[in-house]
């Protein structure tokens, strides 16, 4: 969730691919170095990566063949990675207002590309981590690379903020060479020499994409946020914000959050159980709409606020707290459904449910195609049932109450999407242009989601008009059934939301 | 490595082609300046042929050889918007030099010349072109030119190297000293001269001056890869091999040249340390195939690694001779003479070995090894008088001639006691 927050402020593509093999873009006697620093609220994760060109990857290719057998073993690559990665945490200097930190290696990871004449060359990833105590102000930030630097090559740092937010630094946020991987081939540049970085930081502010070391470790870095999303806060980013293109980024963002409630979640489910159980009606279908909307948008401001302004604080770990919130929730709108479906059952007046809308829509159709005795009968047995279903469905306070509930629920959990466009816009000093956006993209979302609830009051309605076609007994069986298992489906909906959510906490 | 001083001598200078351009250690940010008002300004002929010439520098300074192909490209770039530019011409010439292209480099020179006969930079790529190409006579005459219109540390530094090939060893000591005082450029600059210097005190065996002027030239230039290499052959010199070992094995480390890194070995060997040697002649055999792959043409330096280990198990003595064979063909330098010597003489063929050592020699040059390689090949087919008195004046010219020769030349002297006559 972290990663795919801060994808607005920089996008930064990991290529896992192998290199070319043909001679490397450095000369063959390069040893590169990339420095990657993400300053955290309470340490600094360093993402170090050595790329070896061939002669330097022929020279340490002896310390890493243990046994002289001249092959390279798996075993034998992890334990060079391993103490590489010891050493070159201890060139790496790490200080917090001139006081030295110590540099640990979590992790080593090594790898030998091919490069010319059937010689491999060598990548060497560290994953380091230097635990600074919280981030202050007014404590300078100083990391040295010394690793390596008696050598020729490309030696590049970037520094992001990840949940904290850079106040300076004199390095550039994303890597020129994709960490080493793409050389610019700008032959009119001089390649950079860049051997420590000096920042300053306060804790709080979104997370950066990507894992500390560059490699895919539990959850893809972009999880949650689909590639159109990340395009778009990059548009956002990139674009100078003229009158026309705001327009356009405004109908972009509807367009992205119209898509986006497509997606599972949402109470899209939740919403259908209690329209199809209750029979909605289309003023029902758009007051769910409106509301998932309201409190989706209201969520993703007041989080987007909390988190550029609260240290410490990261949206993975408000989400599960706040998807428990939307599961209770509508455990509770469930039960209560449950609750009033089985009373309405129970007191026989359920059965009007079906039969007296339809008459009440259709008599003609009614009378005149089916034996009139037993929809009268229906009708004339129970009219107070008839009333009953019907007003409880539109304008009764406690339904009422419980559409926007059942709204409150699925908007309740912000997308992470919005998220990221409103904190990519704060991040670029764009705060009110990110505000708009999110109304924008809470208002395509309101689009999709009362379309669909049409989509379903006229699918009941088509039911309805089925159940008069069909034979008595099962439209009275499914108009007994239906009220208990879609409220049933609200409450076991709900239950797996919160259960889920239990698990991340 | 002695092509490599001269050239690099050579640019010490004519990395000055506009006043207040380039001086050594400020090279860093005069290059990221000239990048940016680049980009203001991409067609400017002058600010790319000054990037270039900067580039070069940066080269040298750093050994890093993209700057080689950055140069190219920004002093391409200059020519093709201005063909007649007298110190892009140069610019172009250094770096036809550095890549060892000697007859595009001579071409250059001479055009630049042409345009401007009052450039000594223009000189100086003619006078290491004409070195390189064996134009021996020709150099002189252009070095004189040179030097008459400014005794400058490129003129006189290219005066030092032509009077040591013609065997005048004290002459190339005072010029080069001459030149160090009237350098007083960048401490690369002087870093570079004094290991000259140190090398040329070194080749006549005085071991005291030679650390002396290698001292000077790390003090200059902490590290300067050169001097390392010249006092780890002082070590050597005085039997010390742990201490050459070690320092040769801090450059090879930072800067894996082939010459280095075969030096390195050597070391090893001589200290008996035979598994590190291989490992170290692998990787000058590895680095001679990644030039192969890249399309370089053979270097008379890998020419002569070969023609030492022909006779290393495994090796093709053949091979060896092939090489050394192209090498003397694109650059016929009495040194280019003296490795195909030694091939061949490697190879078994000592008789057509012969003609090419007595080449190798015929400047008088005051070098020990071509004087070592000639009286092995005399006394292969049994001119014992005229090996004797070769090897002879190997080790009198060179008492420490190098420590993979030196063994096996004090035996040849004492098995062939000089003639007097």
């Amino acid at each position: 969730m972290r990663r795919l927050l801060a994808a607005a402020i920089v996008a930064v593509a990991l290529m896992l691919s192998a290199a070319p093999a043909q001679a490397h873009p450095l000369g063959n006697f390069t040893v590169n170095v990339y420095t990657g620093i993400r300053v955290q609220p309470d340490r600094l994760a360093v993402d170090l990566v050595v790329d070896m060109a061939e002669i330097p990857a022929f020279q340490a290719r002896r310390g890493i063949d243990a046994d002289a057998d001249e092959q390279v073993s798996d075993a034998e690559g992890r334990a060079y990675a391993t103490s590489a990665c010891l050493d070159s945490a201890r060139r790496v200097d790490v200080s917090v207002g001139g006081r030295t930190v110590p540099v640990r290696s979590d992790r080593a990871e090594i790898a030998f590309p091919p490069g010319t004449a059937g010689l491999a060359t060598l990548r060497l990833t560290c994953a380091l981590t230097a635990d600074t105590g919280l981030l202050s102000e007014d404590r300078e930030l100083i990391v040295r690379n010394r690793n390596y630097d008696d050598r020729v090559g490309w030696r590049e740092i970037v520094a992001v903020g990840d949940r904290a937010t850079l106040l300076s630094s004199d390095v550039d946020r994303t890597s020129i060479s994709d960490r080493l991987v793409d050389y610019p081939d700008d032959l009119l540049q001089s390649p950079p020499d860049q051997r420590s970085a000096t920042l300053r930081a306060r804790p709080g502010g979104p997370a950066a994409p990507g894992d500390a070391a560059g490699v895919a470790s539990g959850p893809s870095p972009t999880r949650g946020v689909d590639r159109l999303t990340r395009s778009f806060t990059e548009l956002v980013g990139r674009q100078r914000l003229t009158p026309a293109f705001g327009l356009l980024a405004l109908g972009l963002s509807v367009a992205l959050g119209a898509v986006h409630a497509l997606a599972p979640g949402h109470g899209k489910t939740v919403m259908a159980a209690y329209l199809v159980g209750r029979r909605g009606s289309a003023r029902q279908a758009a007051l769910i709409g409106v509301t998932v909307t309201a409190t989706h948008t209201a969520g993703v401001l007041v989080l987007g606020v909390v988190l550029s302004a609260v240290t410490t604080l990261a949206p993975e770990d408000l989400y599960p707290w706040l998807a428990l919130a939307s599961g209770l929730l509508l455990v509770a709108i469930g039960a209560g459904l449950l609750r009033s479906a089985v009373r309405l059952r129970s007191s026989g007046e359920v059965r009007s449910l079906v039969t007296a809308g339809v008459g009440h829509s259709h008599p003609d159709r009614h009378t005149h195609d089916h034996p009139p005795a037993h929809a009268h009968a229906h009708a004339h047995d129970h009219p107070p049932a008839h009333a009953h279903a019907h007003a409880s469905a539109s304008s009764d306070p406690v339904s009422r109450r419980n559409l926007v509930a059942l709204g409150l629920a699925g908007g309740l959990v912000p997308s992470p999407s919005a998220l990221v466009v409103l904190l990519g816009a704060i991040a670029l000093g764009r705060a009110w242009f990110g505000v708009v956006l999110v109304v924008g993209y809470g208002a395509g979302m309101a689009a999709t989601l009362t379309g669909a609830g049409l989509l379903l009051v006229r699918f009941r309605a088509a039911l309805d008009r089925g159940a008069s076609s069909a034979r008595p007994e099962i439209v009275a069986v499914v108009a007994r059934v239906l009220p208990v298992v879609t409220a049933g489906l609200v409450l076991a909906g709900g239950a797996v939301l919160a259960v889920r959510a239990l698990t991340q906490l | 490595m002695l092509l490599a001083r001269f050239v690099l001598a050579g640019s010490t200078t004519t990395t000055t082609p506009a006043p207040g351009a380039v001086q050594g250690r400020d090279a860093v940010s005069t290059a990221a300046a000239l990048e940016s008002q680049l980009r203001e300004v991409p067609d400017s002929p002058e600010l790319l042929t000054r990037l270039g010439v900067t580039y070069l520098s940066r080269a040298r300074e750093t050994v890093d050889p993209t700057y080689f192909t950055r140069a190219g490209e920004a002093l391409s770039r200059s020519r093709a918007l201005d063909a007649d530019r007298p110190p892009t011409l140069v610019g172009l010439g250094l770096l036809a030099l550095a890549r060892h292209d000697f007859p595009a480099a001579l071409e250059f020179g001479t055009r630049a010349h042409e345009l401007d006969p009052a450039s000594p930079e223009a000189l100086g790529v003619i006078v290491d072109a004409h070195v390189e190409l064996g134009h021996y006579e020709q150099a002189a005459v252009a070095a004189q030119e040179m030097v008459d219109r400014r005794p400058s540390l490129a003129s006189l530094s290219r005066v030092s190297y032509l009077r040591e090939l013609n065997g005048d060893v004290p002459g190339a000591i005072t010029a080069m000293t001459q030149a160090a005082l009237a350098g007083a450029g960048s401490a690369s600059d002087a870093a570079y001269i004094e290991a000259l210097l140190g090398d040329l005190h070194l080749g006549r065996g005085d071991l005291e001056r030679a650390e002396a002027a290698y001292l000077r030239s790390t003090s200059e230039v902490d590290g300067f890869a050169s001097a390392e290499v010249g006092l780890a052959r002082v070590a050597a010199a005085r039997d010390d091999l742990g201490a050459a070992i070690e320092r040769l094995e801090a450059v090879v480390r930072r800067l894996p040249q082939p010459a280095w890194v075969a030096l390195l070995g050597d070391a090893y060997a001589a200290a008996g340390r035979t598994g590190d040697a291989t490992d170290q002649y692998e990787l000058v055999r590895q680095i001679e195939a990644l030039n192969r792959a890249s399309g370089v043409a053979v270097d008379l330096e890998l020419a002569r690694f070969e023609a030492d280990h022909a006779r290393d198990p495994g090796a093709q003595p053949e091979v060896a001779v092939q090489m050394a064979g192209d090498a003397l063909a694109a650059r016929p330098t009495i040194f280019a003479s003296d490795t195909l010597a030694w091939a061949l003489f490697q190879a078994g063929r000592a008789g057509e070995a012969l003609p090419h050592a007595q080449a190798a020699v015929r400047l008088g040059t005051a070098d020990g090894l071509l004087w070592y390689h000639l009286a092995a090949i005399e006394a292969d087919l049994g001119l014992d008088d005229q090996a004797g008195e070769h090897v002879t004046r190997a080790l009198v010219l060179s008492p420490y001639l190098s420590v993979r020769d030196l063994p096996a030349a004090r035996a040849l002297a004492d098995r062939l006691p000089p003639t007097i006559r």
